[in-house]
């Protein structure tokens, strides 16, 4: 039985950093996945003969720069392109409306907040329900930050995020399909919707960080973060799924598998949903019950489906377009979400669509394209369980929606696979169907996933975590892992 | 007029009166002026049928901070509470849920429904009871800056966080989901039945354009934590003679202190000189100078209308265009001729004497929020009754009643435009009689007498802009700090002895006297009458 320093469970973004910084920090790492290939939630598959899907979450344009430079990761061939690529609307009667062609106040204010929203992401989190265990000089410092930004932008900038996309939108725009194009982005996978107090964090968080994606898109940044774990001598094994955590005493002191075997390490880390390690993988009675109850209280419900699309050419409105939602006003958004308070899924429900073919190579056949889209609002415990009927009723459903916006589009579908959160869930081992680890909502960004873990160090000595369910969330910004993994080797 | 005040108020409602009274025992000469017939604003009480004596807005006490009460000697000048005991919740399916003053006998109701629940109440009351220590600290005192370098505010904010530091990671944990979560989820923490989960969820959206499942509507739980009837937290109670009866204790307060009240006097606008304000104009014409003026009406109707946009910077006025009113509420007042009889606890009995709440589920309430989120006042409304005539026999003649309903949703931008309320407001009193009617079968036959208040009437009435039941929403980024903006939250205004005093300042709506003593009592420290 080998014995490691670390254990890193979960081969996604998150993971993959995790392991890596581990690696070069000179640690003993294996990085164990219950898939059979990695990437996580970046993972791609074949799901029509010839043509693959870019994952999950496809947009990549969340990744920190600070990542990238840290593990060196250009050396594995993961570069940013130049430009950014908005998210456009799709209007039946206006065409194709870009809400960043032209920039308003709004971006501009965007932009001066950025470096302190990037900072939030990239600075290790402070214990913000326990400041006094903060070092005094780290405390005036944060709050220097916020202050060097002006007394009016710092006043803005504590006052947007527990509002209402909506409010937030309406006192700088009045066109519907901008609105809608900017709100929905940072909507995606939420329980939110625009009327909604705190979705406009969501978007601050998204706006501030978001920079140019990936060239070649999720395949070529999971092939680099691959290539760089093994250059950090991480062992990567696939196909090997934790069934528990093995415990020593009142220590994690490794994994073990649902092959029965036991990997013994010094610690362990683990980048999959918290409620999963914390209330399924740990011996009953281990947690005193008020921890307990904070897992019990962490949200995961799902609210997204994905319909992948294999297409024999590309749709004339498609040309060129890489990321679109259908959504033309924030009400449309709205009533979509009223759909999944009753366990149903909306009968007009809005897309994120991500031409994914277009940058990355590989997914589809020459002359072919692979569209991915992002259904909102789609409940993972829908009235009457996702069977076949309610799974081809959203299929119709959505194409119906998609054919409004993408005239012509379903007839150069030649496949497709739909992903319902029951799928979601499965495929990717997201409890809830919920795809960033755990809702993105007010009450679980600032201390996530509980008061007790939100340093990535858990309750359970030897017991970290570093994925999407902590500081700073779900999406891929690679930066749980990266933190995690700075905690650990300071272990 | 030679006339010289040191302060006027503008506005008779309870927190103008509150700040007079203070002002006055100050030593101040003072004026408060009333556009109304009567005094009280949103907690006033009418007799709008012959023999009945309605609280034709605000209707229940809960707030009122027990300091002002001790201050202003209020029970001396006629306040009296009576508490209400029950909490009952009547369902459609013939059951019904009562929740009493007395936690064992709640506890027996609600394990009815689940065990678990009636086990976790005791539990759940403690940490409520818990969070209320931390929020009074902030509602008793101005609301620090965080913006500011002074070594005073620094010093506030590092009070607060002292005052945090004996508390425990899980309490911490819980004021943090307080502040954040919905209330629905909020109380998912402790329970699981909707049927004791919806009529506690509804404290959380009152007067405010959310549904019990948007974030940040949890923390309203705390109110009905912290009514203080008697040093008791939980407790709501019926003013003697309606809530008029509070406003009026308080102008008697204010005038055994010599301040001087006039009603019918509406305000045309604020005199200002120089970027000061002087004084002023009454809309019969008459000038009346004074050394600050204090306005207990809205940001809108002070600054847009009494002020005027050309005296304020663009930046500000910009930020009161952003600041959210949308009322979503109105109010129904019935007079009935006999005791309103419930299909599921017939005649008379304890559980008519409380707050009785038409909240069957959460779906139910977010179906009514939907509803308003396009434009339509509910179908089928949330209700919040009250009949306190049963508590109170000097509001109404014998064996008779008034009925006092709070409904929401009722926006007051409907689709067709908020001029058009008026042609919707039958129909709106419609949907909400038949609402009750499926619980009270005779309630059609009994009505004598029937006020709808839409919020265009709660508007041109009572002068709340859009029908704000609370002078602007209680949102988390209209509070504290930022009420009614940013820098402007201390009660002073960019126009130089202006003061603001109303629901629309620091810690905001609801009966409690906090802003009208807060700004009348930062107008004293800064000297300046």
């Amino acid at each position: 039985m080998s014995r490691y320093d670390d254990i890193v469970i979960g081969a996604g973004v998150n993971g993959l950093v995790a392991a890596t910084r581990l690696g070069m920090g000179g640690r003993r790492v294996l990085l164990v996945d219950r898939a059979e290939t990695p990437g996580g939630r970046c993972a791609s598959h074949e799901f029509h003969p010839g043509f693959r899907s870019p994952g999950l979450l496809s947009d990549t344009s969340a990744l920190r720069p600070v990542v990238l430079q840290e593990l060196d990761l250009n050396r594995f061939g993961i570069l940013r392109r130049a430009e950014s690529s908005s998210c456009v609307t799709l209007c039946p009667d206006r065409g194709v409306l870009d809400p960043d062609a032209t920039s308003s106040p709004w971006h501009a204010w965007i932009g001066e907040v950025a470096p302190v929203i990037e900072a939030f992401v990239d600075d290790a989190p402070l214990d913000l329900l326990h400041p006094e265990r903060a070092p005094l000089s780290e405390l005036i410092q944060r709050g220097l930050e916020l202050r060097r930004l002006g007394r009016k932008t710092m006043m803005q900038l504590l006052r947007v995020p527990p509002m209402a996309v909506a409010d937030w939108l309406r006192e700088s725009f009045d066109d519907e399909p901008t609105m809608a194009a900017l709100a929905l982005p940072a909507l995606k996978g939420t329980w939110l919707a625009p009327r909604s107090p705190g979705s406009a964090f969501n978007l601050l968080f998204d706006r501030a960080i978001a920079g140019p994606p990936i060239r070649g898109g999720t395949p070529a940044l999971v092939e680099g973060l691959v290539a760089a774990a093994e250059a950090a001598s991480v062992e990567i094994r696939c196909g090997a799924a934790v069934d528990r955590l093995h415990l020593s005493g009142e220590r994690v002191a490794g994994v073990r598998l649902e092959d029965g075997a036991t990997v013994e390490a010094e610690r362990v880390a683990a980048s999959n949903g918290p409620r999963q390690v914390m209330l399924q993988w740990l011996p009953p009675g281990r947690l005193p019950w008020r921890q307990r109850r904070r897992y019990e209280a962490y949200r995961c419900r799902g609210t997204t489906a994905q319909l992948l699309l294999a297409l024999d050419g590309v749709p004339e409105v498609l040309d060129g377009v890489e990321y679109a939602q259908t959504a033309t006003s924030l009400d449309a958004i709205e009533r979509a979400f009223d759909a999944v308070k009753y366990r149903r899924f909306s009968d007009e429900p809005v897309l994120w669509l991500h031409q994914a073919s277009l940058r990355a190579a590989g997914l589809a056949p020459e002359g072919g394209a692979v569209v991915a889209a992002l259904i909102q609002y789609a409940p993972h415990d829908l009235d009457g369980g996702w069977d076949d009927s309610a799974r081809e009723a959203l299929v119709s459903t959505a194409m119906r929606v998609l054919e409004r916006h993408v005239p012509g589009i379903g007839a150069r579908v030649v496949g497709s696979r739909l992903l319902t959160p029951t799928d979601i869930e499965q495929r990717y081992g997201l409890e809830g169907g919920q795809i960033h680890h755990g809702e993105h909502a007010l009450d679980q960004w600032l201390v996530r996933p509980e008061p007790d873990a939100a340093l990535y160090r858990t309750p359970v000595p030897g017991l970290w975590f570093c994925g999407g369910g902590s500081h700073p969330g779900g999406g891929l910004t690679g930066a749980p892992g990266r933190h995690a993994a700075r905690a650990m080797l300071a272990d | 007029m030679s006339t010289r005040y040191d302060a006027i108020v503008i506005g008779g409602g309870h927190n103008g009166l509150t700040a007079a009274a203070y002002l006055a025992r100050a030593g101040r000469k003072v004026l408060v002026l009333e556009r109304r017939h009567v005094l009280g604003g949103a907690a006033v009480s009418e007799e709008l049928h012959p023999g009945f004596t309605f609280s034709v807005c605000s209707y229940v006490v809960s707030l009122l901070r027990p300091h002002i009460i001790r201050e202003l000697e209020l029970a001396r000048h006629g306040l009296e509470i009576i508490p209400l005991d029950c909490s009952f919740l009547p369902l459609p399916d013939g059951d019904s849920l009562a929740r009493w003053g007395d936690p064992e006998r709640t506890r027996r109701e609600v394990a009815r429904f689940s065990r678990r629940d009636s086990e976790r109440l005791h539990e759940f009351g403690l940490a409520m009871t818990q969070l209320c220590r931390f929020a009074k600290r902030i509602i008793d005192s101005p609301a620090p800056d965080p913006a500011s370098l002074d070594p005073r505010e620094l010093m506030k904010l590092l009070r607060l966080g002292q005052a945090m530091r004996g508390d425990s990671t899980d309490l911490r944990w819980l004021n943090y989901k307080l502040l954040t979560m919905s209330a629905a989820d909020f109380l998912g923490l402790w329970f699981e039945s909707d049927v004791l989960k919806a009529p506690m969820s509804v404290s959380g959206i009152i007067g405010t354009f959310l549904g019990v499942r948007s974030p940040g509507t949890a923390y309203v739980l705390l109110h009905h934590y912290m009514g203080e009837i008697d040093g008791a937290y939980r407790a709501w109670g019926f003013s003697k003679g309606g809530t008029g009866g509070v406003s009026l204790a308080i102008a008697n307060a204010a005038l055994a202190h010599g301040a001087e009240i006039r009603e019918e006097a509406p305000v045309a606008r604020v005199l200002v000189h120089g970027g000061k304000a002087t004084g002023v104009v009454l809309e019969n014409g008459d000038e009346i100078h004074a050394g600050a003026v204090l306005s207990s009406v809205d940001p809108n109707l002070t600054f847009m209308k009494l002020v005027g946009e050309e005296h304020l910077e663009d930046e500000f006025v910009g930020n009161i265009r952003n600041y959210k009113l949308r009322g979503s509420s109105g109010k129904v007042n019935l007079a009935l001729d006999r005791l309103p009889e419930f299909a599921c606890r017939p005649g008379d009995g304890p559980h008519l004497y409380g707050d009785i709440a038409i909240a069957p589920g959460i779906d139910y309430l977010e179906r009514a929020y939907d509803d308003a989120k396009y434009g339509d006042f509910s179908s089928r409304p949330y209700i919040n009754v009250v009949v306190p005539s049963l508590v109170d026999p000097s509001v109404a003649p014998p064996g008779k009643h008034v009925m006092s309903c709070f409904v929401q949703y009722a926006p007051f931008d409907i689709k067709e435009g908020p001029q058009r309320w008026p042609e919707r407001r039958e129909a709106f009193g419609d949907a909400v009689v038949d609402t009750l009617a499926e619980y009270i079968p005779g309630l059609r036959e009994s009505i004598l007498y029937r006020q709808v208040l839409t919020p265009w009437d709660l508007q041109e009435e009572f002068g709340l802009t859009e029908g704000n039941i609370f002078q602007g929403e209680l949102s988390h980024e209209q509070l504290l700090f930022q009420r009614p903006t940013a820098g402007w939250a201390r009660y002073r205004t960019p126009v130089d002895g202006l003061w603001s005093c109303g629901s629309a300042t620091h810690p905001g709506g609801g009966i409690m006297g906090s802003p009208g003593e807060l700004a009348a009592k930062t107008l004293l420290a800064s000297r300046s009458v």
